[in-house]
């Protein structure tokens, strides 16, 4: 039915054959940020994240728009390993993609943002948060997901708002724990929030380690508000709420969490995404990164609607300008901010089944928009 | 033939033409499944439990009956206006936002804002007799004058589908703002008006080329673009004014109709969605979304009067007169 009433619109179109809008989508296989089945046990077992998925509905969803314009959206998503990247993207551009769609790991969106600095093509992070990929200031990159940035800021707004302000700060191994960690601290600072302390924990079960291991005593011996925990990987995390030496709200990478997108957001056509991506995955709740994949697609294609018979660098530059004016069901417009190609977007505060609050909160002004009250705003924005 | 041309101009404002002079006032409450009745001194004279999440409501020409749309249980429910008892439930597809009638009322035109398409359905037979896809999350529908057009918004599509009743095919898509909501139909039948949340726009159609004849924007003092979110529309039975509820700017906005002009923008509650007017052309009611309250306005002073809680969520408002 639906293949007929495409087919008519084509003829009502016109005579001219649809334009075929390549959009790349490449994505690390393996990447340890989507599977968590190394936690002991396998305890931690959420459904894989495929964001392709994201990809796929998007296309979709603007079918109809895409066919008014006489545009055909071609999604070329391809996976591969670490070495495979650059090259991968490269067969792409060859094919016609003027877009493409990064879900990689920070450090994989730089190597393949250098091997892409000179293509006629616009790359959109979706979903490394890292800062540095920001201030690394590649002319032909955009930014869907919400930077580290951005949702520290988020907490920190919250913790303000809620007059929270001393914060016990607990950090795992991983390196990008510590780096979870700094960037809260660094927003916390801004916002003159207290950290009272920083104590590293340790999955060692070692007697001797009891300091770092025990969450009675790691949470003992001082006064505070709140517990923020940078637990990227979750395999300690989990335990700290209820076990708290101090009766405190637990924050960060366990309990009250920042994210772009949750299942138990209600408002503002929200319900209707999530339930179109149920559908579309027998099931699987839309994370944060499919959201920002499902946007990324979502404002290529709109772009080439707004600004027919441009090239990328051109759809680019409209992205990035007032004019743009994106619905990502948050019940606001969205846009890219001109100085680092950042998506600007309100921020979830969610437990595992609600939304607890939605950043930037009421009281944050700012001279131009709301949203820039979360993340690098232009004054304090520089390039590495 | 008057008689229909009568329901057909019902169909495209909203406005009730045949009166009981109940003077009730109707308000679905998305998240209280039930529908509260106001009498016109805004006391509570009743509260209708219906179906789950009622939202978008149409009186038939003859106000005898109220038909709700029940999105969580996919069902338009219809109400005896006179027993204010829900005597009959008609099955849709998932989610059904908006409809409308044809001028006949034999068809029910509705928007399933979950599997992307506009359903047809036999009134009588309560079946569904046509099912046409859409672009992502349909919400307004609008039945054209002569009743061979209806006209669909699709929220994620950022169009109107225009679409022949007849063949039940789209035979024209309208570009239009970010996230289109509502319709409202100039009397006169020559302008169609689309509200944009996204854009802050209200979009306004020629019907008789189909194409956007001209874009509005309003801007409440004090506000910035964004925080204009264009949904609910009403206008007067001569098509000379016309409100639009602003949604997040806490405001609706009234317009000349001819000139385009803003005579007032007046301050209402959380989130201004749908909003009627009197059939005297003395009250307008607002429903506020995220306040829980209607605003009652003053037509003549475009000034709020009276805020009324309802209870949860109220979507839209319907007044008996």
């Amino acid at each position: 039915m639906r293949a007929v009433l495409i087919l008519m619109m084509v003829c009502w179109a016109g005579v001219v054959a649809a334009k075929d809008l390549r959009i790349g989508y490449l994505s690390l296989s393996g990447d340890t940020r989507y599977t968590q089945d190394w936690g002991y046990a396998r305890l931690i077992t959420p459904p894989p994240i495929r964001t392709v998925e994201g990809a796929q509905m998007a296309i979709a969803d603007l079918a109809f728009l895409a066919e008014a314009v006489n545009l055909k959206p071609v999604l070329d998503a391809r996976e591969s390993g670490p070495e495979g990247l650059a090259a991968s993207l490269q067969a792409m551009v060859a094919d016609g993609a003027e877009f493409i769609v990064l879900d990689l790991p920070a450090p994989l969106v730089e190597v393949v943002a250098q091997s892409a600095a000179d293509l006629p093509v616009t790359l959109i992070n979706a979903t490394a948060p890292e800062d540095a990929v920001r201030s690394a200031c590649h002319a032909n990159m955009l930014h869907s997901g919400p930077s580290l940035r951005m949702t520290m800021d988020t907490h920190v707004q919250y913790l303000r708002a809620m007059n929270w302000l001393r914060v016990l700060v607990l950090v795992g191994e991983d390196p990008s724990d510590q780096g979870l960690a700094d960037a809260f601290t660094l927003s916390a600072e801004r916002m003159r929030l207290e950290i009272v302390g920083r104590r590293d924990f340790t999955l060692a079960a070692n007697p001797q380690a009891r300091e770092g291991n025990n969450v009675k005593l790691l949470t003992a011996d001082l006064d505070y508000d709140v517990v923020f925990v940078a637990d990227t990987r979750g395999e300690f995390g989990r335990y700290i709420p209820y076990a708290t030496q101090l009766p405190r709200p637990v924050i960060g990478s366990v309990g009250l969490t920042a994210q772009a997108w949750h299942w138990a957001m209600e408002r503002d056509g929200a319900t209707q995404v999530s339930s179109r991506f149920d559908k579309m995955t027998n099931g699987r709740k839309m994370s944060s990164a499919d959201w920002a994949v499902w946007v990324a697609v979502k404002s290529v294609i709109s772009g080439y609607t707004k600004v027919p018979n441009a090239d990328q660098a051109a759809v680019r530059d409209y992205l990035k300008s007032p004019k743009f004016r994106l619905d990502g069901s948050k019940g606001v417009t969205l846009g890219y901010r001109p100085w680092d190609g950042q998506l600007r977007m309100p921020i979830l505060l969610a437990t595992h089944d609600a939304v607890i609050a939605i950043a930037p909160i009421e009281g944050y002004l700012h001279p131009e928009t709301t949203l820039d009250t979360l993340g690098t705003d232009q004054a304090e924005f520089v390039c590495d | 033939m008057n008689r229909t041309l009568l329901a057909a101009a019902i169909c495209l404002t909203a406005l009730p033409t045949f009166a009981k002079d109940t003077g009730l006032i109707f308000v679905s409450l998305e998240r209280g499944n039930e529908i509260l009745v106001l009498n016109p001194d805004m006391t509570e004279h009743k509260r209708i439990e219906t179906s789950r999440r009622p939202r978008d409501m149409h009186f038939n020409a003859a106000h005898d009956k109220l038909y709700v749309a029940c999105g969580d249980d996919d069902s338009i429910d219809v109400i005896d206006v006179a027993t204010l008892e829900v005597i009959d439930s008609i099955p849709t597809g998932p989610s059904p936002e908006v409809f409308a009638f044809s001028p006949d009322e034999t068809k029910i035109y509705v928007s399933n804002e979950e599997d992307s398409t506009m359903e047809i359905i036999d009134v009588a037979t309560k079946t569904v007799t046509a099912r046409v896809p859409t672009g992502a999350e349909p919400e307004g529908v609008i039945t054209g004058l002569d009743g061979k057009t209806v006209f669909v918004t699709s929220e994620v599509a950022d169009m109107v589908h225009v679409v022949d009743t007849a063949t039940a095919r789209v035979t024209k898509n309208i570009v239009v703002g970010t996230r289109p909501r509502r319709f409202i139909a100039t009397p006169d039948g020559a302008e169609l008006w689309v509200s944009d949340e996204l854009s802050s726009e209200v979009h306004v159609i020629d019907l008789a080329t189909l194409e956007v004849a001209e874009v509005l924007s309003f801007l409440p003092p004090g506000f910035r673009p964004e925080d204009v979110t264009p949904v609910g529309m009403a206008i007067t039975q001569d098509g000379s004014k016309v409100i639009v509820t602003l949604g997040r700017a806490n405001h609706v906005v009234f317009v000349d109709a001819k000139s385009r002009d803003v005579l007032a923008y007046t301050l209402v509650g959380s989130r201004a969605w749908d909003v009627d007017i009197s059939r005297d052309e003395t009250t307008a009611y607002v429903a506020n979304g995220l306040s829980d309250d209607i605003t009652v306005i003053d037509m003549a002073t475009m000034k709020a009067i009276q805020s009324v809680p309802v209870g949860r969520t109220p979507h839209s408002i319907r007044v008996d007169d």
